[in-house]
């Protein structure tokens, strides 16, 4: 496997602690990298930092200095950025969401698979242990056919944004700009969505939002007859767990346990497994996604999510902010004047 | 007449929240939400709104936060410095951009220990004051040298959606059956006011006519006692009733953990990058820490046991006189309106 000459696009929080500690430190995967972005005093701390010499405020100054880029700016640029390396038959790692509209990821799919380049999003709960072991358990059909589940996952927002976007992004065709079901949601449904194998119908969507991002949504799916209840929230920690019922039996587990689930099979007692002594740290994840990446080129071949593979759960949540409506909220203060 | 402006500092807090999304709906001013960190964002940016960056103790930040602002309210809150220190900026910041008014919300902890009818005159007794209310007690000394009119007020226990510490702690205590009834050192008055009535008397104090270089308190229109508001709680709740517990084996639970809970403050501030990266590795060591952490949230700290037992009444005579108003949510109407919000929120977590 030959390492690439890699750029990161978008010197924020997610590259300062995901992509460049990989990137500088395995020469295996990257044997050139370029960091790109518009905010000249941002590259200067990242640069130096990371001790990374090659910058550049435009991707268009780097595009015949690399093979491959991962995208790390903010979600609504996603797109153009990945459209503009595609076209010039680089590889694109880009950072979840894909895009956030459904039409814009479908055209980029095709852009890479028509360019020959291979177009992977950061969905990396795909590979937790747990996760894939339910996805043989689901197929395999030992605990029946799923009837129902439910996903509940939130905190008190944290992340070290250094732009804020999420929060500053302007509305979209005359919606509200996405927020915590985007953010959560590119993770979740696409989870969901590989469980069940189901491009999945929206039953019911509801949010908090007033015009700007939300930070609470519900989304109900219904995967083929499977109901789906799914929350998020930007406030609180929420529950931080799932649950699956099976005609024979039920699996729950936490959000962030990647490495044991509960089953329990009839009217058995509930057994803890565990797949492994311990869940990854987020840069073990950062290595495998982008080692992933870097196999996936060299050998030709689609890895193992693919930009394709996200589009049903892509379709899911602009499907669930087109039809979003608001919560019966009581405790709002609309005592006016 | 175009719209008049108002700033709100600390507005991705609870009150700060709430006063946004009151001014929002009550659709009379122009808000300007300042925010310190994006992480206090997620609350107001839904609402189409101006979010500004305003960290107290930056005075560029202030200054440009000030910029035609017709009036501040001062809900920005953290440690001593914070306190103290940004609110001299804020009013420093207001007076240079000739700001109408400032309205900056203290706390009744400046009363320290105080007992009995607590009035806008009484003084704490000497070495009463916790941190906090030493804190505020200095704040309203430099609203008082201010070279622009203020207007402060001093609201009893905010409760209500979005309290983190009188809603959700208080729910996770009661949900885990961790809440016993404390007897004696539970029949201190509990001097509730809900987060609403808190607000209107917030935005009121904007253009209220009588009331600058005053305080006042803010109660709200019910007192029970703390054993009281517990019992209410668990009730709105949907919970067993709750068990009773000897003062002395509260007390000795308190005092146990008191140096546990410092350990464990200093531990998440200095190292929590380590205890993380160690509770990923072992699920025991991770079950342990969440079971310590819940230990410390059910369990009252000694300064809790003090205000639990502590016999004072916040008087609010001289707010309803001068604003011509009062607080009306009682306590089951402002307990129900809490557990639909915390149901909402997916319950204490």
């Amino acid at each position: 496997m030959a390492a690439l000459r890699f750029a990161v696009i978008g010197c924020g929080a997610i590259a300062e602690s995901y992509y460049l500690p990989v990137l500088t430190s395995r020469r295996d995967l990257c044997s050139e990298l370029w960091i790109v972005d518009p905010e000249p005093a941002r590259l200067e701390t990242v640069s130096r930092q990371f001790k990374i010499p090659n910058v550049a405020t435009s991707l268009s100054q780097v595009l015949d200095k690399i093979d491959a880029a991962a995208i790390a700016s903010p979600h609504d640029t996603h797109f153009g950025i990945s459209q503009t390396l595609i076209a010039a038959a680089k590889h694109v790692f880009c950072e979840k969401p894909l895009t956030p509209s459904v039409s814009e990821a479908t055209e980029l799919v095709a852009l890479a698979e028509k360019a020959n380049v291979i177009l992977v999003p950061n969905n990396l709960r795909r590979y937790a242990a747990s996760f894939r072991e339910i996805k043989r358990i689901i197929s395999d059909g030992s605990l029946g056919r799923p009837l129902s589940a439910s996903w509940a996952e939130g905190g008190k927002y944290s992340w070290p944004t250094k732009s804020g976007f999420y929060f500053t992004q302007k509305s979209r065709n005359g919606r509200p700009p996405p927020g915590v079901m985007l953010d959560i949601g590119a993770h979740v449904v696409d989870l969901l969505c590989w469980w069940f194998g189901e491009e999945p119908i929206v039953l019911d969507c509801r949010t908090d939002s007033f015009g700007g991002p939300e930070a609470r949504a519900t989304l109900i799916l219904d995967f083929a007859g499977v109901r789906t209840g799914i929350d998020f929230s930007y406030y609180q920690k929420m529950s931080n767990s799932y649950s699956i019922r099976f005609e024979r039996g039920r699996i729950s587990g936490g959000c962030y346990d990647e490495h044991r689930y509960t089953v329990q099979q009839e009217s058995a007692r509930p057994k803890l497994v565990k797949l492994a002594p311990r869940g990854m740290t987020y840069q073990e994840h950062a290595a495998q996604m982008i080692a992933e990446f870097v196999g996936a080129i060299a050998g030709g071949k689609q890895p193992f999510v693919s930009g394709r593979d996200v589009l049903p759960s892509i379709q899911a949540i602009s499907e669930g902010y087109r039809c979003a409506k608001s919560y019966d909220a009581p405790w709002l203060p609309r005592f006016g004047k | 007449m175009s719209q008049e402006t108002i700033l709100v500092t600390g507005a991705g807090g609870f009150v700060g929240g709430t006063i946004v999304e009151a001014l929002h709906f009550g659709e009379e001013y122009r808000v300007l939400a300042g925010i310190a960190r994006w992480s206090s964002a997620p609350r107001i940016a839904r609402l189409p709104i101006t979010l500004v960056q305003c960290d107290v103790l930056k005075p560029d930040e202030l200054a440009e936060a000030c910029a035609g602002v017709d009036y501040v309210i001062h809900c920005a809150v953290g440690d001593s410095e914070v306190i103290v220190q940004g609110t001299k900026n804020v009013l420093d910041a207001a007076a240079k951009a000739r700001v109408k008014r400032v309205v900056h919300i203290s706390s009744v902890a400046i009363y320290g220990a105080a007992t009995g009818q607590v009035d806008e005159e009484t003084t704490a007794p000497q070495a009463t004051l916790t941190t906090y209310g030493e804190a505020k007690l200095a704040s309203e000394e430099v609203c008082r040298k201010a070279h622009v009119d203020v207007v402060v007020l001093r609201p009893s226990v905010i409760y209500g959606p979005f309290s983190a510490v009188w809603t959700v702690r208080n729910a996770l205590r009661l949900v885990h059956g961790r809440w016993k009834h404390l007897g004696a050192l539970g029949e201190g008055k509990c001097n509730l006011v809900h987060v609403h009535d808190v607000v209107r008397f917030a935005i009121a104090a904007v253009r209220q006519a009588g009331v600058v270089g005053e305080a006042f308190n803010i109660n709200g229109p019910e007192i029970v006692t703390w054993n009281d508001y517990m019992e209410r709680f668990n009730k709105h709740l949907g919970l067993p009733d709750i068990t009773f517990q000897a003062a002395s084996r509260t007390q000795i639970k308190t005092g146990l953990l008191s140096p546990i809970r410092v350990i464990g403050k200093y531990a998440l501030k200095h190292h929590s990058t380590q205890l993380s990266w160690l509770a990923r590795r072992n699920d025991r060591l991770q079950n342990l820490m969440q079971q310590v952490e819940l230990t410390l949230k059910c369990t009252p700290d000694s300064d809790e046991l003090s205000l639990f037992s502590l016999d004072a009444h916040y008087r609010p005579d001289k707010a309803e006189r001068v604003f011509g108003f009062r607080s009306d949510i009682g306590v089951d109407a402002g307990l129900a309106m809490s557990v639909a919000w915390l149901n909402h929120m997916g319950g204490p977590n």
